[in-house]
This record gives structure tokens, sequence and C-alpha cells, in this order.
């Protein structure tokens, strides 16, 4: 019996919020666009952080390093980091240390044979991101998708996302100047460093392709030590036994030179700040909206109230169409990212759902607070006593 | 128009949550503005600086200083094109120093032609620094040391002449050479060469036939830049620029939306009191121009607000941020927020036509 009678008081709410949303759909299709538009920003700049993150510093945590050894001056960046040669033994001697290695980082101009039949000059030439190491120590990624690890200088391991532009298994990647040709023999994702396709390569064929760019330059540093901890010591002591150890070097778990490499730090703090305020937007928008509907029809609350309505069926029906056009808003927006995903996926917008659902259940909450702080405040204070000196509803 | 102003005046609680919803957008457009500025300037004013028409490095640099290396014999061939004048050299290395204890991106600028920003090169081991080295603790008469290399001693301050958001020191080509060989000898170059080439162009010539020129008379060994095509080069600064403008757009569009739905359900409220202003003679016009005005002025105070909470930012911003607030974006804000408040409150403009003043006096809308 109380079964019955609280479904019938929820089909009676649910059918009030509806009745009234087919009968004002240009307005609630307005608010849906307009929660539908934040949520497409607050999903695209996510979307846009990681994608970022990742371009930024993908190979990073794709190497099989768990710490790297930058020199402390470079503050964390890879690039603008160069070791000395002498601190390599020292380092390499420090107690819980298993193996160790060296890394060179650098800027290359490559051409595939994809992009040198290319109709434009400009496109004939790519910018790539070179990584030296000893092949078969440490620095290698730590898994391949295709392929096989280099073994011999001429071989080199690429990411899977540029296809497009030439860098398939088997195809030859030429660094310029200098005609060094090579050939990728495996591939892994998300191998990307500073916007750029990573390419591993032996330690020995980056000091050739740095000699054929600059023949006045000096032999190529590393620009960090690779380490690996040994048995029963975790990164974080080997990384505080390193720093305590050796002086003017700053030593980094993988997951903290990834994460807080300067530029992903800068990049983080900027995005949050403007998914914030668009958040804030969300909860002003809706409060606003629901505020103002209620407020044009106190009178027929009243009404409904002296009628014997109860202020949370009232209150109820409101949630209700909350929910509806939040969840319309989300739809809408999943469908904008959807599209926008297709020409910006090289850097890293996609629709990821489980991002978007946990976006909707934010913008929910907020919409709900936003309403609450406003119109079910009113709703609740309406006094159904009140409809006796009203001249008629209004709706 | 007056009711509608005299509305403002005497109900402007009425207008409070829209008003604030559209500061905060106000608030994200200039910051993102802001922020975008700041990062252009913060990452191409080397390149502006010199205030020359048009770059030469080597094409196999795509664009990048620092790969690109330019010998004398391509200079020479680049001076014997008609229509370029005043070659001269230029180059970039990053490096960092220890300023006031604390570790600081520096680089070192190479140059040999001064512009009105940049005085003409100082003497070797000297350098005019960047004024965003000043506010980290650097004096004239002070010396700023990258690494192991020879401190540079300081002589004077320039403005805006970073590049990718690093503080330069501007040295002459030897200093220059010298301190890379110090500080990064992997990018060590012999005497004479230099990373890029500066010029101009003569009288009577223009830039895109001179940069072809030059390019052909190198046999394709170099890339020419215009001023504006090296500023547009700079890493990073074309997809920040449209990443930026995508943003600001959409989020132009969700303040149209918000005015449009404000004033939408404004208009819904007044339709007996429009339908009254109508029967005593009012043109569906006049009322459509307040409502118009009324969004008009509500953009204003929403973006006036937005500007006073972000222009602290703007004068004293942290010298990690990269923040510019120019008196352009301030305008291209106003008016995007004007353009988006009158395309809101078009929205209205049906329903303002389609009020009856008949059915509004019977009391029927």
């Amino acid at each position: 019996m109380t079964t019955d009678s609280t479904s019938g008081r929820s089909a009676e709410t649910l059918f009030l919020a509806l009745k009234e949303m087919r009968r004002a759909r240009t307005r609630f299709a307005l608010l849906s666009a307009a929660v539908g538009l934040l949520v497409f920003l607050i999903l695209f700049q996510q979307s846009l952080l990681d994608g970022l993150v990742t371009q930024f510093i993908g190979a990073i945590r794709a190497q099989d390093a768990q710490v790297l050894v930058l020199s402390r001056d470079a503050k964390g960046d890879l690039e603008g980091s160069r070791v000395s040669l002498d601190d390599l033994a020292t380092v390499g001697a420090v107690d819980g240390v298993s193996d160790f290695g060296r890394l060179n980082v650098g800027g290359y101009t490559i051409s595939t044979d994809t992009s040198r039949a290319d109709a434009d000059p400009k496109l004939r030439l790519l910018d790539a991101s070179v990584w030296g190491y000893d092949l078969g120590g440490l620095g290698g990624p730590k898994t391949l998708v295709d392929g096989v690890r280099p073994t011999q200088p001429n071989e080199i391991l690429a990411p899977t996302d540029f296809e497009d532009k030439g860098l398939r298994l088997g195809s030859t990647v030429r660094i310029e100047p200098g005609d060094i040709e090579l050939t990728i023999v495996g591939r892994t994702k998300d191998l990307v460093y500073g916007v750029r396709p990573a390419l591993f390569m032996s330690w020995e064929t980056v000091a050739r392709a740095a000699a054929a760019r600059n023949p006045d330059a000096a032999e190529i540093a590393p620009t960090a030590f690779v380490l690996q901890p040994g048995p029963g010591v975790s990164p974080k002591t080997l990384v505080e036994r390193v720093n305590a150890a050796v002086p003017n070097v700053q030593a980094l778990t993988r997951g903290d030179a990834a994460d807080n490499a300067p530029v992903v730090a800068s990049v983080s703090t900027t995005f949050s700040t403007i998914i914030n305020l668009l958040r804030f937007v969300v909860l002003l928008t809706c409060g606003l909206f629901f505020l103002i509907l209620t407020a044009q029809k106190t009178s027929t609350l009243t009404v409904l109230r002296a009628m014997g309505a109860k202020s949370s069926t009232l209150v109820e029906a409101l949630l209700i169409q909350v929910v509806m056009v939040v969840v319309a808003g989300s739809v809408l927006a999943c469908m904008l990212q959807a599209l926008v995903s297709i020409p910006l996926k090289s850097v890293g917008v996609t629709l990821d759902f489980a991002s978007a659902l946990a976006t909707t259940g934010v913008v929910l909450v907020l919409a709900l607070v936003g309403t609450a702080l406003g119109a079910i405040r009113r709703i609740v204070k309406i006094d159904p006593v009140a409809a006796t000196g009203l001249q008629g509803a209004s709706s | 128009m007056r009711i509608a102003l005299r509305e403002l005046r005497r109900r402007p609680g009425r207008f409070g949550v829209a008003t604030a919803a559209l500061a905060v957008l106000a608030l994200l457009l200039l910051f993102l503005g802001g922020l975008l500025d700041g990062l252009t300037a913060g990452s191409t004013g080397a390149v502006r600086a010199q205030e020359r028409d048009g770059f030469v490095l080597s094409t196999s640099a795509r664009d990048s200083f620092f790969r690109s290396r330019v010998t004398p014999e391509v200079r020479a061939r680049v001076e014997a094109v008609p229509g370029v004048s005043q070659v001269s050299g230029f180059g970039l290395t990053f490096g960092s120093a220890k300023i006031d204890g604390t570790d600081t991106d520096v680089g070192v600028a190479g140059y040999e032609t001064g512009s009105s920003v940049l005085p003409s090169p100082p003497a070797p081991g000297e350098a005019y620094a960047d004024e965003r080295l000043e506010q980290a603790g650097v004096k004239v008469g002070g010396s700023v040391q990258l690494g192991p290399a020879t401190p540079i001693k300081i002589v004077g301050f320039v403005k805006d002449t970073r590049y990718l958001q690093n503080s330069l020191l501007w040295v002459n080509l030897d200093t220059w050479r010298s301190t890379t060989r110090q500080i990064r000898p992997e990018s060590t170059v012999g005497d004479e060469i230099v990373q890029a080439l500066t010029f101009d162009v003569a009288r009577g010539s223009n830039i895109t036939n001179v940069t072809a020129a030059i390019d052909a008379a190198t046999g394709g060994a170099t890339s020419t830049l215009s001023s504006d095509d090296a500023v547009n080069a700079t890493p990073g600064v074309a997809s920040q620029n449209s990443v930026f403008t995508l943003i600001i757009v959409t989020t132009l569009l969700v303040a149209a939306l918000v005015v449009s739905l404000f004033f939408a359900f404004l208009t819904l409220e007044r339709v007996p009191i429009y339908g009254v202003l109508k029967a005593i003679g009012s043109s569906s016009r006049q009322l459509f121009l307040g409502v118009l005005v009324q969004s008009m002025v509500v953009s204003i105070i929403a973006f006036a607000i937005g500007l006073a909470v972000v222009a602290p930012l703007a004068i004293s911003a942290p010298s990690g941020l990269p923040f510019a607030l120019s008196a352009n974006r301030i305008f291209i804000t106003i008016g995007g927020l004007g353009s988006a408040a009158i395309l809101g409150g078009l929205v209205s403009l049906r329903r303002v036509i389609k009020i009856d003043p008949a059915a509004a006096i019977g009391g029927g809308t």
C-alpha cells in the first residue's frame, strides 16, 4: 500500500516535471544548450590537458628506468639538463642501484619516405625528439606494441601514433642534415616528447647525428642518467640516496620527472583554474535559470500548495528537471567533443566516456547546489495561505 | 529605453545573478586573453625586439634557431641578393644561472645590429639583460654566470626581449660563441658561424620577393621568413593561438546563451507590461531596444567587474605567470562580450514582436 502510494507520487512528480518541460521547450532547450556548451568546454579542456601532458612527457613515462638523474639547475626540464659523465660512476655506485645508464635527449629534424613525397616543401621535413641510450641497457621503452627492440645502430623505435607521417614498422627515417638513414624495427604507444614524436636509438647514432648537424660541436653529453633500484629498494628511497650522495644533480622518480616537468606543472595549473571558473559558471547559470523559473510560477506553485501538493513533491519535480537538463546538456557536450576530436586527435583530444561521466556527475552536483541555493529555498518558503490573497494563478 | 534604464536603476538585484554569471565569464575571457598574450609575448620577444624585416635559417632547422647553422658562404650569398640590406648574425643558447640563490632559466642571445629596443651590441663579456632579470635581482654593474661560463657583466636592461619564456642576456656574437662553448659544448659553433641571419628589405623591394630570392640564391639551403612568419614559427605559438581562440570563442557562445536565457525569461515575465506599453503607443522596436540596452548594460557592468578582478593580476603578475593584459585585448573582450549580449538579446526579439496589445489588456497573453 505504502509502495503503491510512493510510486504513485513519483509518477505524479515526473509527470509534472515533464509536462512543464514539454510546454516550455525553448527555454529548457536553451538551458540544456548552455549547460551542454559548458560541459563541452570542461570536457574539451580536460582532454586537452591530458593530451597535452602526454604530448609533453609521454616518452618519460614510456621509458623503463624508474629513476632519472638530471642536473640540479635544469629544474626538472629534461632537455635543459646536462650531467657530467664524470658523475656516472658515482651515481652508479650509490647503494641500492641495480643498473644504470646514460640518456641523451634533443630536438632534431627528420624526414620519412612519406614526408619526402609531400607536395608542400614545408611538410617534407618533420620535428622529432631523439633519445639516445645504450642499446640493451636502461633507457629504452618499457613495452612494445609491435616489432622488436633495436640491436644495431641503424635501428630505431618509433611511436605508433604517427603512421600518417610515415613512421611505420619497417619504414626508413632520415635524420637531417647528414643523410643518416635508420629503420623502424619496433613501435610503442605515447612515445612523444615536447609535442614531437620521440625516436629511441643508440647513443652512437645520436652522436653521429649531432656531429652531422654541427661539425664544430663537442661530443654529446648525457642529459640524464637512468637508474633502476635493486630488490627491496623503492624508487623514492633511491632518489633520496642519490640526492644525498651526489651534489649538483636532482634525482627524480619516473612519475615525478613526468608530472613535475616545468611545462606540465604550469599547464596543469592554468587549465585547472579555467575549469574551476567554468564549474562556477555552471552553478550560477543553473541557479539563475531555475530561480527565475520558480519566481515566474510562484503563484501557480502557491495554488498547488493550497490544493494539498507537498513542498517535497514540487522540489522533486524541480530536481528531476535539473537532472534532465544536465543529462541532455552532457549528451550534447559528448557529441560536440566527439566532433572536435576528429581534427584534434593528434594533440590528444578524445572523447573519454569515463571522464565525461565524472564531469556530468560534478556538473549535476553543482547544478543541484545552484538550484538549492535559489529555487528550492523559494519553493520551501511558499505559504499556501497566501493563495487566498491571489487574484489568479498565472503561468 | 528610459524605462529599461530606470528598471536597471530601481531593481538592480533582479539582474544580479545574470551579471554575476557574465562577470565570471568576462573574468575567464580576460584571463584567457591575458594568458595568451603573455605567453605569446614571452615566447616571441627576442624576434620582435630585433625589428628586422626577415630571418634566414637553414632549411633542415625547421624554423628552429637551435637547430639552425648558417655558414659564412651562405651569408655571402644572402648579402648578394638584390633588395637585401644590412645582413646581421644571430645566435641563441639556453642555460641556467643562479640569481639571488635561485636557479633561473637564462638564455644568451648574440646579435650584431641594434634596434629601438636593443642598443648596439655591448663590448665582449658584457650584456644587456631582459628587465625580468632585474625583477629577479640582477643589477647594472653586477654579473650573471651561466653554469661554468665566464660571468657576464650587466650594462643595462631591455624590455620585452624574452624567448620561449626565458629571459635573455643580449651579447655580441663572440661572447655568445664563447658562452655557448662553455655551457653547451654540443652546440658550439665555429668562428663566423651563426644560427640565423637577420636582414632588412631595401626601399622599393618587397619582402615576399626578397625571401624567395634568398632561398633561390642559396639553392634551397635556407628557409627565409618574414618577421611576422618568424614570430608565428616560434615553437608552440601557432598551436597556442588556435587552442586559446577555440576556448575563447566557445566561452563567448556560453556568454551569449546566458544573456539570451536571462532576457528570454525577463521578456516572458514582462509580456503583460509590454502589452500595456504597446497599447499606449510603444512600438516593438522601442521595447526591443530596451531589452538590448539592458543586456548591453549588464554586459558592461559584468565586464567592469571582470576587469577589476583581473587588473591587479595584470599590474603585478607573479614572475612565473605569463600574463599580459593589453588595451587591444580589453577592446577585443568588450567587443566580443557586447556582441554576445546583442546576440543573446536578439532571442527575445520574436517574442516582443508577437505580443498582442489587445490580448494583454484583456488579461491574457
